[in-house]
């Protein structure tokens, strides 16, 4: 093959070859952008819909008042009798 | 009669020559530490190859089936692919996919040397065919497995000075790379500090591979050998659920076939083959094509710095040449000595992963239309 034939050919190849390599790694860009886009959006909502179920801790009743005093009034001599 | 079985009575000239540039490549991996862990066993190959008598590469020669095994067939560069795929993190490209534009960019290298290849034609001596032109060109990919995988698949004759001019030039990435970046930077711009990048998160991490190798599947499946097996890699690793594969793949199991690999890349350091005016144009063209590759990245990053709003830092275009992470190193040393506290590791490691993909993106566009 002449020479001059065959730098044709790697021209066209270096033309086509880099449209196809920006054309990819371009593609890429999007999908990646799109792909995290999705996911942080996804995550998001997961994470506001377990902060909106209330811990049960906090939907329980108060602890009575009696309640606490005896078990300060019982920490308290335990405490006592430790000594 | 006993004499006519030693080596010193059947020596030829070519073969002393080829086991001193084994020597060669086995002092630059020893005493420059060039790359070692491949220059150490394709020097000692290279050695072993031209040893007279003992028939390393002829048929039922060791080295002869290392080579069809793992080399012809392009089984020991794929694995060695899957094992960079576990160890690469595209944290850094996931959170800016920008970069991506800058590992294309990169790739110009290829096919500015292509072109190059065939042009040497018109200096007489040199006759390289489109497929040889090609599989020279993919040294500028600066990733020594994609090198070899489509040297083997296109050009296996010329695979050995191929491997041994990509490994080289890789190690010479710190030498190579500075000046040009230098050369098309002016010192403000060396200066740019970059934002922080964003946290990227695990599911992001899993899905990224799988999404390449679907686009790959797609639109470019004579690339799926290499994107898929780096895909692999990086899956396991990513997922979390099989550490065990993962840590395999990038360490034994990578290791071992490096060592079949060198030596199997040293069994084509033949002086047949090895010795010819043909050698000395590829030496030269993968300079260029290394060359050429840093400067279009650079000079890509700096248009994207004028059109973008964020700040971009045109060094970090360099790193676009793969060379994983070493590119990424030397970018982030010739910033810091512009700007002692300005840390572009992280940033440049972007581009470097998107060229570990574009150069395999080109090589399936070269193989698809030259194979």
């Amino acid at each position: 093959m002449e020479v001059t034939e065959l730098l044709t050919k790697a021209g066209n190849l270096m033309l086509i070859g880099m449209i196809v390599v920006f054309t990819f790694l371009g593609s890429l860009v999007f999908i990646t952008r799109l792909m995290s886009h999705l996911v942080i959006k996804f995550q998001t909502q997961q994470t506001q819909a377990v902060q909106a179920t209330p811990l049960p801790q906090a939907q329980g009743e108060e602890i009575a008042p009696q309640t606490v005093a005896a078990i300060s009034a019982a920490i308290h001599q335990y405490r006592k009798s430790q000594k | 009669m006993l004499w006519q079985s030693t080596g010193l009575a059947n020596f030829e000239a070519g073969q002393l020559v080829m086991m001193a540039v084994g020597g060669l490549l086995l002092y630059l991996a020893i005493a420059k530490k060039f790359e070692p862990l491949l220059l150490l066993p394709i020097g000692f190959g290279a050695v072993l190859t031209n040893i007279p008598l003992a028939g390393f590469t002829e048929v039922g020669g060791m080295l002869h089936y290392i080579y069809e095994a793992g080399i012809a067939t392009g089984i020991f560069p794929l694995i060695i692919f899957m094992g960079v795929g576990a160890l690469t993190d595209f944290g850094a490209l996931i959170a800016n996919p920008k970069m991506l534009i800058l590992g294309a960019a990169a790739q110009f290298g290829i096919f500015a040397t292509l072109f190059g290849a065939i042009a040497l034609n018109f200096v007489p001596g040199f006759e390289f065919s489109l497929k040889d032109a090609s599989a020279i060109a993919i040294i500028g990919g600066a990733d020594g497995p994609t090198a070899i995988f489509l040297a083997s698949k296109l050009a296996p004759e010329l695979l050995g000075a191929i491997a041994v001019a990509a490994y080289s030039y890789m190690a010479l990435v710190p030498l190579i790379q500075p000046p040009i970046m230098k050369a098309l930077t002016t010192e403000a711009e060396r200066n740019i500090e970059m934002e922080q990048l964003r946290h990227v998160s695990k599911t992001e991490k899993i899905i990224f591979p799988l999404m390449v190798l679907i686009l790959t599947i797609l639109f470019l499946p004579a690339s799926t050998p290499l994107v898929g097996m780096f895909c692999l890699g990086n899956l396991m690793r990513e997922s979390g659920v099989v550490d065990r594969l993962s840590q395999t793949a990038q360490n034994e199991l990578i290791n071992i076939v490096t060592i079949f690999l060198g030596l199997g890349v040293g069994s084509k350091l033949s002086a047949d083959k090895f010795l010819k005016l043909e050698t000395l144009g590829i030496l030269g063209l993968g300079a260029v094509a290394f060359s050429i590759g840093t400067a279009s990245g650079v000079l890509m990053a700096k248009l994207m710095g004028r059109l973008s709003k964020d700040n971009i830092n045109p060094l970090i275009g360099a790193a676009g040449v793969s060379a994983v992470p070493m590119a990424a190193r030397v970018v982030n040393k010739v910033g810091l000595a512009s700007n002692p506290h300005n840390f572009l590791l992280m940033h440049a490691m972007g581009p470097n992963v998107a060229g570990v993909l574009g150069s395999a993106v080109a090589a399936g566009i070269l193989l698809a239309l030259v194979g």
